[in-house]
């Protein structure tokens, strides 16, 4: 079965229930298989997978679930240059996104799982399924920028909750260490005056 | 190509996505400019930790199962109807 594995992960993320990922997948490739006469050889097979994937779980399973309100899943773009010109200009890069080695991977999950639905969509299909911008772009019925902007922010918004998990874990260690370093003190006796 | 323009295509630039004379551009930007380059090594970073750390869950083999005996059942590619 192609591209089951991929499409079950994608799947998962966005209902974020196994039963409901189950389904989709299913409907999927049964969507596939009786539509195959519009698959147009030479094309991306994993890409028209993809598709068919993301418009059923727009047509069922977003009204089926009650999920957030549109504007969440439709955000408004367009910021995006004033966006990237505030944050070039703002320069903030320190030692400490040496921190983000220390980050676990349930803090990627979490911070991925926590971005909202349509930066996740995207993030998924370039970082982890390796889709071209155009590509993601076709999935998705969006434009080539929409994908840049969403990409974009999606990432940075990653890389600032990870970075903030990360500080959570260098601080659980910093109060950790003067701990040990008092008892270390404590150790040899001093001389009695 | 300034900073603020090197900036803003650093995904791309990272992504495989500049071509041509821009890639040339930024490349050679990068080279000689110290902030944008470790811009560029912080964002390789990232798409780096995301690759390597996203866990990837498996479908599980019922799934797997399901969805062969399904397809195996299935009515063939409903020709009859569509084409009419
Ligand atoms: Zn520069």
């Amino acid at each position: 079965m192609p591209f089951l594995d991929a499409l079950y992960n994608t799947a998962l993320r966005m209902t974020r229930n196994a039963q409901d990922a189950e389904d989709l997948v299913q409907e999927t490739f049964l969507k596939a298989y009786r539509h195959f006469d519009k698959f147009e050889p030479g094309t991306n097979l994993k890409a028209w997978l993809f598709k068919i994937m993301k418009n059923t779980f727009i047509n069922d399973y977003r009204k089926r679930q009650a999920q957030p309100p549109e504007s969440d899943f439709a955000e408004i773009e367009g910021a995006f240059e004033s966006q990237v010109s505030e944050e070039a200009t703002r320069q903030i890069r320190t030692p400490e996104e040496e921190a983000l080695a220390d980050v676990l991977d349930e803090d990627v999950q979490r911070a991925l799982d926590a971005l909202p639905p349509d930066y996740r969509m995207v993030v998924l299909l370039t970082d982890l399924e390796d889709f071209s911008y155009r590509e993601v772009a076709e999935i998705l019925d969006i434009p080539v920028g929409t994908v840049m902007s969403r990409l974009y922010r999606g990432r940075k918004r990653l890389e600032a909750e990870m970075l903030r998990y990360a500080r959570e874990h260098g601080y659980l260690r910093a109060v950790e260490a003067p701990a040990k370093m008092r008892s270390r003190d404590e150790g040899p006796p001093r001389p009695q005056e | 190509m300034h900073c603020r323009r090197v900036r803003s295509a650093i995904f791309l630039f990272a992504d495989g996505q500049l071509a041509g004379e821009l890639r040339v551009a930024f490349r050679h930007h990068v080279d000689t400019c110290p902030h944008c380059l470790r811009e560029l090594e912080a964002a390789e970073r990232l798409l780096a930790l995301l690759r390597r750390r996203c866990r990837r869950e498996h479908a599980p083999e019922h799934l797997r199962t399901r969805v062969v005996t399904l397809l195996a059942s299935a009515p063939r590619r409903p020709m009859e109807e569509e084409d009419v």
